[in-house]
């Protein structure tokens, strides 16, 4: 009997009470079932790299091949970090008392006896590359289908040029998901680079699809000047403009735990809004995040543009000034669980600002309702 | 026992219970909420009263119910030599309450792309069962197929579950239908690399792994669960005698070597109580009047055959006839 349908509210149900108890704003709650992405394709290889994928111990590592591989970490015998042990060909073995396992999990060497014990056997989770990212399928293993795995391809399309870099935020995720998905915080945190009074100003739109798990949030700002770091990439394409902007930011969320930003400016009055950029330059942040605990998540990002593709310049200048944007945000992230860690018992005023982030909330919440019923 | 998950009880309400082949039931068990963990290989434990004692039997998770996370589907055999444990899950009516574990498992299915083989003999079938769905739902690139095995058609429980779910990838061999399986032809027809999961009586279990290992395959690649119960000879009552200890004891058919020691006050050590682990492996001195017959997996064929040590958490003495068989063990 589904818990929606409303046919059992007048009984107790502990997954409902569960579910509330989760939904507070103190500890993120997550599906088992989604892709997460557990690290950039550069950190994992052949070497052993322990994660937390959806609060789940995963040692990371490549075959000799270069595929990727996640087993849980810890020895099915005493339970120790199997990142603690070595890599032997595409097995790793056990740093304290050399049990080895297959990329499968299998145990495939058992020291001092001469059988193997049939049940010796660490969980290995279906593991997909793609986006220059590791993901990682924590739940079902027969659910985990690639062609789920959120479309971020602006990180490692031949049109584009991307790159980026992951932060451990000591903050839940879908607090990140909640800066993301309201940037008239820019205003404020970031004044010096992306922030202006028009973002307050503008007004937006939210939609949602609850079948496919999608919330975009679309704000147009006409005619506006724009902020210093628009303004000097914009001069990059065209060092002779000076004037007024179309300023565009379209947010979409692909539940749990993805956020592809579409952002740009163009030059006021050359059509954006109706879809011609050919008279701007256009940028995405691409955002995922992997909820490595109920109040932390490695936040891994990348900046893309398909202007002066060329230019490693303007490459490594917009990776560090967007990783000083995060910065910003990640001090108030951290900031913001402290304090709420430290008034327990009080739960988000919502604003009409915070449309995006309660979409993104109801749509997390169903998945994780479906799982559990 | 060996498992390296700590048990979490809960109270469950029996939804269904209903009769699927000779003397086995299929039990259905809705927990407060889905248990998160994997179903195949797994078992849970169960609270079950046995004498107006509670004792605690383990049983297979057949499958999750697709339409509701929260019920598990047990398959249960009331075995000839049943110590009450099975019959009292058989009398559950729907709306009993009982105290259950999470998932145990003991028994991993590794997803791979390799060509996978599930071999379920008999009762066996209810711990491959839950894998062999999830072969399906997510085929290996080297495919799957599964073997099911049993003495009579009548006594093969979800035989129609498993023909819905498998059609051409199942195969059925019956003892009584004169379709036995042949067991070196079936492990030389598995393909190169193939990946092994099977479940059923030990003989099953020791005729595929010697045709394993004569076809030069890696063990490892051989898995399989045993319950414990079964071996080359009947059950039967022998005597085991402890000289360091001036100690004396009769092994009836129906208790273990280990339980026979523990009923005694001699103190053993053991862990997994289905000659898995090891724990419990005790020297041997001297056998008299019958064999050893070896139940366990922990042990090596080579090891077994000298008959340095025993398990007796499973191993007996198979008397000759004439008997009593009698084992001198030492217990350090």
């Amino acid at each position: 009997m589904s818990l929606l349908d409303g046919t059992e509210t007048q009984t107790y149900d502990p997954v409902r009470q569960d579910l509330d108890a989760t939904s507070d704003v103190a500890a993120s709650h997550w599906p088992m079932n989604a892709w997460y992405a557990a690290a950039y394709d550069v950190e994992v290889g052949r070497r052993l790299t322990p994660v937390r994928v959806a609060g789940v111990p995963i040692v990371l590592y490549r075959r000799v091949d270069g595929r990727a591989v996640a087993l849980a970490d810890a020895c099915w015998h005493r339970l120790v970090p199997l990142a603690l042990g070595s890599l032997e060909g595409d097995d790793v073995r056990c740093g304290y008392h050399g049990i080895r396992y297959s990329p499968e999990g299998r145990c495939t060497h058992m020291p001092a006896q001469q059988t193997i014990n049939p049940s010796a056997a660490v969980r290995s989770y279906p593991v997909a590359e793609r986006h220059r990212f590791v993901w990682v399928w924590p739940g079902d293993p027969a659910l985990a289908d690639p062609a789920t795995i959120p479309d971020m391809h602006w990180n490692d399309d031949a049109a584009w040029v991307a790159d980026g870099k992951v932060i451990e935020v000591r903050a839940g995720y879908q607090l990140v998901l909640d800066n993301l998905l309201d940037l008239t915080h820019e205003e404020f945190i970031h004044t010096s680079s992306i922030g202006n009074g028009a973002l307050s100003e503008s007004d937006f739109t939210t939609t949602h699809d609850s079948a496919s798990g999608r919330v975009t949030v679309t704000r147009w700002m006409l005619g506006i000047e724009a902020p210093p770091l628009w303004k000097y990439l914009l001069s990059v394409k065209f060092p002779d403009y000076r004037g007024p902007v179309d300023r565009w930011q379209i947010i979409r969320f692909t539940a749990p735990a993805t956020i592809c930003i579409d952002v740009g400016v163009a030059k006021a009055g050359t059509g954006a809004p109706e879809g011609d950029r050919s008279q701007g330059v256009n940028g995405y942040v691409l955002n995922t995040m992997c909820p490595t605990g109920p109040k932390s998540c490695r936040y891994l990002w990348a900046i893309a543009r398909d202007f002066a593709t060329d230019s490693q310049r303007i490459t490594t200048e917009l990776r560090e000034g967007v990783a000083g944007v995060f910065a910003e945000d990640e001090a108030m992230l951290n900031a913001q669980q402290a304090a709420i860690d430290a008034t327990p018992g009080y739960d988000f005023y919502n604003l009409n600002i915070d449309a995006g982030g309660q979409w993104a909330r109801r749509l997390i919440t169903a998945m994780v309702e479906r799982e559990r019923m | 026992m060996s498992l390296n998950v700590t048990r979490d009880w809960q109270v469950c309400t029996v939804t269904r219970n209903e009769r699927i082949a000779t003397a086995v039931r299929a039990v259905s068990v809705r927990f407060p909420q889905a248990p998160p963990d994997p179903v195949e290989g797994g078992h849970l434990d169960v609270q079950v009263m046995v004498n107006d004692r509670p004792e605690v039997r383990s049983y297979s998770v057949v499958r999750r119910d697709p339409d509701d996370p929260r019920v598990l589907v047990l398959g249960i055999q009331a075995a000839a030599d049943s110590r009450g444990g099975s019959l009292a899950m058989h009398r559950l009516a729907p709306g009993s309450r009982i105290r259950a574990t999470q998932p145990l498992v003991t028994f991993p299915y590794l997803p791979s792309e390799r060509p996978t083989r599930l071999l379920a003999g008999g009762i066996g079938v209810t711990a491959l069962a839950a894998m062999a769905d999830t072969a399906a739902r997510r085929p290996p690139a080297g495919g799957y197929r599964v073997t099911y095995l049993a003495r009579s058609r009548a006594r093969m429980a979800f035989l129609a579950d498993l023909t819905a779910r498998h059609g051409d990838l199942l195969d059925v061999h019956i003892t009584d239908e004169d379709t036995a399986l042949d067991v070196p032809e079936y492990v030389r027809g598995c393909p190169p690399d193939t990946v092994l999961y099977m479940c059923g009586p030990l003989s099953l279990i020791d005729a595929v792994r010697t045709a394993w290992s004569a076809g030069g395959r890696d063990p490892q690649d051989c898995r399989f669960e045993t319950f414990g119960t079964t071996g080359r000879f009947p059950a039967g009552e022998f005597i085991a005698h402890v000289p360091s200890l001036g100690l004396t004891v009769t092994v009836d058919a129906g208790r273990s070597l280990l339980e026979a020691f523990e009923g005694a006050g001699a103190e053993v050590l053991a862990d997994c109580r289905k000659g898995e682990c090891g724990i419990c492996r005790i020297p041997v001195l001297a056998v008299e009047n019958g064999v050893i017959d070896h139940r366990d997996v922990f042990l090596s064929t080579w090891q077994q055959e000298t008959d340095a040590w025993i398990c007796p958490c499973v191993s007996r003495v198979h008397a000759d006839p004439g008997g009593p068989g009698v084992v001198h063990v030492d217990l350090p």
